[in-house]
């Protein structure tokens, strides 16, 4: 590892001195580091928000699919959300077969957790690579403007750690991800990705601006992994993160992944694991997909609402039976259960969803409604 | 006996390998060349076991509908008529190697890194048709599939469990509980084929019954409806797709030869595909007894 160590380091080294030429970054980042006294901060339109003023959350993270708590309407004022991300590098079993891929990982989960935030919150992100890691990390928020999304100031070295704040200034689903120069795919494909969800401060909105809530948040984070085979055609193991890399780059750069997972494996999201729903509930899809284009699908049901492109100010567009979300970003879609039964939330890509793993069941319970649908005649011989 | 589990010959019982060994001597001595005695490549002979005719509980493979509503076949009783020969062994890769090599059988899925003694996997029903052919015209013999009622006769493992056999609920529910008693059965794949024998034998003295590898049968997937009264309003029989055996039973097309990308939507699919043969004891094998 020592090479491609070297080789990241450099690369870093070169990135943070191309920045170093934008002042205000590194005096920011000095003056978080420092936790100095009073800091003022640059908003939009040149208005200046007295940090310290605000009030102060901090939010426990929690694994896909699940989100922390958090209010659909904001409470208040803006304030200072604190999340504490540590980086696991790790060995994951990504299948039944028990195939194994050397992720990196945002807290240790693929995808890494969902944030959520309103419009006109700070976000504050201690990111910590632990000594035991290999690699150096970053991350690059989509939601976030100016330093490549936050990558430029938060690159951290095994046994370092960064405070980042930015401004949630646009609504919406972004996905975040780790990007270290030179080798960004990699840490992506490795499971470094995930979401942040900024909702308006009032809230999520109809096509005709009435507000609408949800019952329940289902967060699906979408992977593309490229697993190295041997001669024999079976999953390669390595011993070590750095050992995957060189084989694990030559398979991406074919661009056929060996799985397309939700939630870090095939099944993570089926049988025992399948999400549950009532009849009447509503639920907010948030799907991420930060490398590959994906167009999820609800089998047996739509997406009454679905905001193209994940942001919220703009209007959302209504009854879709197939979503589009492109690579590099998240989206919602927001749907009303009609039907009890089993669900099949899939990348309606049919291959990837049945052969590659990019399926999810939903469990449904309620009251079947004859009146939607109803087998009129049950199999027969055609008479 | 009612449980052969070894071959009785000259008032003599014996382990089968030596049994077998006897049968196919005494052939060669009382009938001459009609019963080739056969050893394929220098592998061991094929090793069988005897199994008497008898009653069993069944229930039947297939679709079954009550009323429109899906349930379990019923519990019949029933029974299988002759005597079967049946392979102690599944058709090892070995065996079905020889097939491959005379140009009668595709290679199987597995067969890259397949140790000639593993029970051969990764075939299809179509490559047990082309194996079948192919090993009666070696043997001279009509061995074939089991149905799965002879399987069912053999194995030994009592019917399929009743989990629907009255309409409960409502279709859903029916449906979300189908869903999370396979999802609450926990099993996880086992992929890894293991030496014959390994999964033990059972009372007749088959081997592996139930262990990783699923059997093909001969039967044909059916979907029956009946009336209230049970009677059958309707049957109907597609042979495209075939029953197979082992944990659990199984449908599958015919054409797959692995179940994990080949079927089963729901519900836990087997892990292996693989065979064994069976074959009627012919008429004249009670001439043989005579001689004892």
């Amino acid at each position: 590892m020592t090479i491609n160590d070297t080789i990241a380091r450099r690369s870093f080294l070169a990135g943070t001195a191309a920045l170093a030429a934008g002042v205000p970054f590194v005096l920011n980042r000095r003056s978080l580091a420092q936790d100095a006294s009073p800091v003022t901060v640059a908003g939009l339109g040149g208005v200046t928000t007295d940090i310290d003023a605000l009030e102060r959350v901090e939010i426990d993270l929690l694994p896909p699919p699940f989100v922390h708590a958090h209010e659909q309407v904001a409470p208040g004022a803006p304030r200072v959300v604190a999340f504490r991300m540590v980086i696991e590098e790790k060995p994951m079993v990504v299948d039944d077969l028990g195939t194994t891929l050397w992720a990196m990982t945002f807290h240790g989960s693929m995808p890494g957790p969902l944030m959520v935030v309103h419009e006109g919150d700070y976000v504050e992100l201690t990111l910590v690579n632990p000594a035991t890691s290999e690699m150096p990390h970053n991350i690059d928020f989509h939601a976030a403007t100016g330093a490549l999304g936050g990558g430029a100031l938060t690159n951290v070295y095994p046994g370092e750690e960064v405070v980042l704040r930015w401004k949630a200034t646009r609504p919406g689903v972004f996905t975040y991800h780790c990007a270290p120069e030179g080798m960004i795919a990699w840490h992506v494909v490795s499971g470094m990705t995930g979401a942040i969800m900024v909702l308006p401060r009032d809230g999520l909105k109809d096509h005709e601006g009435k507000p609408v809530a949800y019952d329940k948040l289902f967060y699906v984070g979408e992977n593309d992994l490229y697993i190295p085979r041997d001669e024999n055609g079976n999953f390669k193991t390595y011993e070590s993160l750095g050992e995957s890399y060189a084989d694990t780059l030559d398979v991406m750069k074919g661009l056929v992944p060996s799985h397309v997972v939700f939630n870090g494996r095939v099944g993570a999201l089926t049988g025992a694991n399948a999400l549950t729903a009532n009849v009447g509930e509503t639920v907010l899809f948030v799907h991420n997909s930060c490398n590959r284009d994906t167009r999820p699908h609800l089998i047996g049901g739509h997406a009454d609402l679905f905001w193209p492109g994940g942001g919220f100010v703009n209007p959302p567009q209504r009854d879709f039976e197939t979503w589009f979300i492109a690579g590099g970003s998240a989206a919602a879609a927001l749907y009303t259960f009609l039907q009890p039964g089993v669900y099949a939330y899939v990348n309606h890509n049919l291959i990837e969803a049945e052969q590659l793993g990019a399926t999810a069941h939903i469990l449904v319970e309620g009251e079947w409604n004859d009146d939607l649908m109803k087998q009129v005649v049950a199999p027969r011989p055609i008479q | 006996m009612t449980h052969t589990q070894t071959i009785k010959i000259a008032g003599a019982v014996m382990p089968p390998l030596f049994a077998l060994t006897a049968v196919l001597a005494a052939a060669a001595v009382f009938l001459g060349p009609t019963v080739p005695v056969w050893r394929p490549g220098g592998s061991p002979a094929t090793e069988v076991v005897r199994v008497p005719g008898g009653p069993l509980l069944y229930r039947e493979a297939g679709a079954f509908t009550l009323e429109g509503h899906e349930i379990d076949a019923p519990l019949t009783q029933t029974h299988v008529a002759g005597t079967l020969e049946v392979m102690k062994y599944q058709v090892s890769a070995a065996q079905y190697g020889l097939c491959v090599e005379e140009g009668a059988c595709a290679p199987a899925d597995n067969s890259a890194g397949a140790s000639a003694g593993l029970p051969v996997t990764g075939v299809s029903y179509l490559d047990v048709q082309n194996y079948v052919t192919w090993y009666a015209g070696v043997t001279g013999q009509d061995w074939r599939l089991p149905t799965d009622l002879e399987w069912a006769h053999f194995a030994r493992l009592g019917p399929e469990p009743d989990d629907r056999s009255a309409p409960s609920g409502t279709m859903a529910e029916r449906w979300l509980n189908t869903y999370r008693q396979s999802a609450a059965s926990g099993r996880t794949p086992d992929l890894a084929a293991r030496p014959r024998g390994h999964f033990g034998e059972n009372a007749l003295g088959i081997a592996d019954i139930g262990g990783n590898v699923w059997e093909w049968t001969d039967t044909c997937f059916a979907r029956v409806n009946l009336n209230a009264a049970g009677n059958v309003m309707s049957r109907l029989e597609t042979c495209g797709v075939r029953v197979l055996e082992g944990q659990h039973r199984a449908y599958m097309s015919a054409f797959v030869r692995d179940a994990i990308s080949g079927g089963c939507a729901v519900g836990t699919p087997p892990d292996l595909l693989g065979f064994r043969l069976v074959r009627d004891v012919p008429w004249y094998d009670g001439l043989l007894r005579l001689f004892d």
